[in-house]
């Protein structure tokens, strides 16, 4: 079998994910064995046009970006959001929440409409908003781990399957005390697992970056963060942060 | 039985001597009050004076996660048991009575049926030594029975003051004592060890209504009750949390990892919850168990009626508190079973 | 302990010797053990099939177990299934099992039954339709019931063209929820097919496997019928990830669906509610 042809693009993000990808270290050479890299930014120079698997890292901000990303998906095979931007709009999406042109001003200043460049869309979108994903890698950034087990699978033609538990199955699993027990607001226990609770596991709380877990517990959650001091408007501006794209927060 | 004084300024001594006859694991404590079960490299780390650890001895003989149940071949085809025992002897250092209820628990269930070879053989080459407790607000073994100090136990300690009082339950036990610099107790270190063990009936815990084996009926007379709905099933997060830190939940699933030349790979094995949203769920989407109250109910049924019932009486939980203690909604055993009693006992 | 080296988790190796196709999602596979041994299970239990590197999954037995090898019918619907639609004859798969208590095979010697099939549920009681064939003797009348959503996703095993024609001394009646061009046959649910049955009450035994949302109108129908719960035997499916009573997924209160089931008596499951 020839091995698989994989591109990385990046649209509106930090591109922290492709350096995750990067930090496989101990796996990368194996990864690079197994697939055929023709497009990959921060990591080589080359470009190839010839592609079966895209990793698509990044928001859709741009009426360019979108023709962009409806391209890649006519050649791609296989289409995979990586990251929370691609996911699911991650932070991106906080953009949403404001009035658009107030938000280039505060970014921008008085060069705000200086030139095409800033022509956006009038809502941050996720991949799947503009294209048909199959397949996603959530966090801010990625898991490495997981970004390998997912290749692995694609590579063995097998579905891969995400986690369908909250953060706090993995937080128990690495013996973590519950953060929320020393006064911390942690949105692990509405927050997909997948990242191996590592915010936690070094006492920093879960900020909920890998978006939301199927049919989460939010009045359950509500209360345990009204207890812990919260108003309704902090709990929503936390919500905010990572779950933009979800009917909770509106 | 055989029993001995050890000396606190001989224990480490003793410790040392016990890492030459296996892998020591014990109570360490990792922030403050936080504990947990960790292999002790130094005996200094030993924390023996712990209250509680965030997961239970059950994580020794069924791993969290990635626990090698098959090794596979995709070439070949062909798959391979993973070894079930390890080659060292395992001494766990440290257990309170409940965890050892726990792990006896555990021990029927695996056994039952269908034996767990994987579970079975680690259990076989384990040494358990027990250590009297420090129970907080949230212990409550002795409302469920499950005070033993001496059943499963190889060896208990008793904290006596300047010295642990020791008394070897089985053979291997008495070999491992022999190791250790001891003394002969009196009468009145006998006493004191008494009073140490019974810290856990004498130190006030969470109120606790019903009688313990008057719980699968109540289970059965309560099922209607509106707290499962309004209350605890509201309050709950299905975070999974009271399952996983539960010295008797033994519920898993099994996940297959293929290596990157996608030929060599194996099949491991991780806790699950009945509390999590997909633990019913069949290919097709069908799910079993649909409600949080459901699962709630699941929980605490499972405890104290089905469990219970299936194995002779003892219940299914044995009262280590960490279930409560861990829970962010704040949702404890005794909470619910006085619920429960209070329920019941309303309806007449 | 050394003697317990051998893991409840490890699968025997068989070849798939036939694939039929069935329906769009469903195919028909005769497996036997690549040992030359025989899976020597009771009608009604099921095994678990195993792909390694995608994982293993729950399956009824469709064959009686009076025949050589092994068959299984498998609906394309998760991942190891869907992996499992991509094997050819002569692939290898991993099976455990037999598990489960089966249909009460012995117990119902002499008595007419009564079987009461909805959608893939057809697949556990073809494993007792035949058996009961094959000792023709040993029971009263074979009546069977099946439906389907639509005539398409009936499965055409390959006896069923004689039992349509009357040949095996089945008495056999088809409903589709929603008929089409050729269908002749009854339109309608399956449980407007049990009022029109003439039995006798003393002698019939139901014996009923379909999808979730079946049971409750079937019993409902049988009720009506005067049938009596302890007449009633129900295949029911959970998720059986382990089969040997261990891995807590397929609980149905007190019992383990993977050993008390998955045929379960009707009196024992009535008054739990989270059963049907």
């Amino acid at each position: 079998m020839a091995k698989p042809k994989v591109a990385f693009f990046d649209f509106s993000c930090c591109e922290g994910c492709q350096l995750m990808v990067l930090n496989c270290e101990p796996e990368l050479l194996d990864i690079v064995g197994a697939i055929d890299i023709v497009n990959f930014r921060e990591a080589i120079s080359d470009r190839g046009e010839d592609y079966d698997i895209a990793f698509i890292e990044g928001s859709i901000i741009t009426p360019h970006d979108v023709e962009r990303i409806k391209k890649i998906r006519a050649q791609a095979k296989v289409l995979v959001a990586l990251g929370a931007c691609a996911h699911t709009g991650g932070l991106n999406k906080l953009r949403n929440f404001q009035d658009t042109e107030e938000a280039k001003q505060t970014v921008y200043g008085k060069d705000a409409n200086a030139g095409p460049f800033f022509e956006v869309l009038s809502k941050v979108l996720s991949i799947g908003e503009v294209v048909k994903v199959d397949l996603a890698i959530p966090g801010c950034p990625i898991n490495r781990f997981e970004f390998i087990s997912v290749v692995k699978q694609v590579l063995a033609g097998v579905t891969p399957t995400l986690p369908n538990y909250p953060v706090c199955v993995e937080c128990k699993y690495n013996e973590n005390e519950c953060l929320m027990s020393k006064g911390a607001i942690c949105l692990g226990p509405i927050t997909l697992a997948g990242c191996d609770s590592r915010c936690t596991n070094s006492q920093w709380p879960c900020t909920g970056c890998r978006g939301l877990v199927q049919n989460p517990h939010l009045e359950a959650d509500q209360i345990t963060l009204i207890k812990a001091g919260l108003t309704v408007q902090d709990i929503l501006r936390r919500y905010r942060l990572f779950y933009g794209y979800s009917e909770v927060v509106k | 039985m055989k029993k001995g004084v050890i000396g606190k300024k001989d224990f480490n001594s003793w410790v040392e001597t016990l890492k030459k006859e296996g892998e020591v694991f014990g109570p360490k404590e990792r922030t403050d009050q936080c504990w947990f079960f960790d292999r002790v490299n130094n005996p200094a780390e030993l924390r023996l004076d712990y209250t509680s650890t965030i997961l239970p001895p059950k994580k020794f003989f069924v791993p969290p996660r990635n626990e090698l149940l098959l090794e596979f071949n995709l070439k070949s085809g062909e798959g391979k048991a993973g070894k079930a025992a390890p080659d060292r002897e395992l001494i766990l250092l440290g257990i309170h009575g409940c965890d050892m209820q726990g792990l006896l628990r555990l021990d029927l269930c695996w056994k039952e049926g269908n034996p767990d070879s994987t579970y079975l053989a680690k259990r076989a080459k384990s040494t358990v030594i027990g250590v009297s407790c420090n129970p907080d607000e949230y212990c409550f073994c002795t409302k469920v029975e499950s005070n033993d100090f001496r059943q499963g136990f190889d060896i208990f300690l008793s904290d006596i003051g300047q010295s642990w009082l020791a008394e070897a339950f089985t053979e291997k036990g008495e070999k491992l004592l022999a190791l250790a610099k001891t003394t002969e107790g009196t009468l009145l270190d006998d006493e004191i060890a008494y009073k140490a063990k019974a810290r856990c009936a004498t130190t006030k815990g969470p109120e606790f209504l019903p009688k313990v084996v008057e719980l699968p009926l109540l289970c059965i007379d309560g099922e209607d009750l509106p707290f499962w709905k309004e209350d605890v099933g509201q309050r709950c997060l299905a975070c999974g949390t009271c399952t996983n830190v539960c010295p008797t939940c033994y519920c898993f699933d099994v996940e297959e990892e293929v290596d990157l030349n996608l030929t060599t790979g194996r099949r491991l094995r991780r806790w699950d919850s009945c509390q999590l949203e997909g633990f019913t769920e069949v290919a097709g989407g069908e799910k079993f168990m649909r409600d949080q109250p459901g699962r709630q109910k699941h929980r605490f049924y499972r405890k104290f009626r089905w469990l219970t019932t299936k194995y002779g009486g003892s219940a299914f939980c044995v009262g280590c508190g960490r279930c409560g203690r861990q829970c962010t909604a704040e949702i404890s055993i005794p909470e619910t079973a006085n619920k429960l009693f209070l329920g019941v006992k309303a309806k007449g | 302990m050394a003697e317990l080296a051998k893991s409840l988790y490890l699968p025997k190796s068989a070849t798939i010797r036939k694939v039929i196709p069935m329906t769009e999602s469903e195919k028909f596979y005769q497996l036997g053990f690549d040992d030359g041994s025989e899976l020597g299970h009771q009608p009604g239990q099921f095994v678990e099939v195993s792909l390694y590197g995608v994982g293993e999954c729950p399956i009824s037995i469709s064959s009686s177990p009076t025949a050589k090898g092994f068959d299984l019918c498998v609906r394309k619907v998760g991942r190891v299934t869907e992996a499992m639609h991509q094997l050819k004859e002569g692939s290898k798969v991993g099976i455990r099992g037999p598990f489960g208590k089966g249909f009460p095979a012995e117990a119902l010697k002499g008595k007419d039954l009564l079987f009461i099939g909805g959608g893939i549920g057809m697949v556990p009681l073809r494993s007792f339709i035949n058996y009961s064939i094959d000792r023709r003797k040993d029971y009263g009348r074979i009546i069977l019931l099946y439906g389907s959503r639509t005539p398409k996703e009936l499965f055409n095993f390959p006896e069923f063209e004689d039992w349509k024609a009357g040949k095996k001394d089945v008495e056999l009646s088809l409903s589709v929820d929603r008929g089409d061009d050729k269908w002749k046959g009854n339109v309608g649910v399956i449980t407007t097919l049990i009022p029109p049955l003439k039995l006798d009450l003393e002698k019939t035994f139901a014996i009923v496997c379909g999808p979730p949302i079946m049971y409750k109108f079937v019993l409902l129908a049988l009720e009506g019928k005067n049938f009596k719960d302890d007449h009633i035997y129900l295949s029911l499916e959970r998720r059986m990830k382990c089969g040997v009573g261990k891995c807590g997924h397929c609980q149905i209160h007190g019992y383990y669906c993977c050993q008390d089931g998955p045929v379960f008596h009707y009196p024992l499951i009535k008054n739990i509610k989270e059963a049907l």
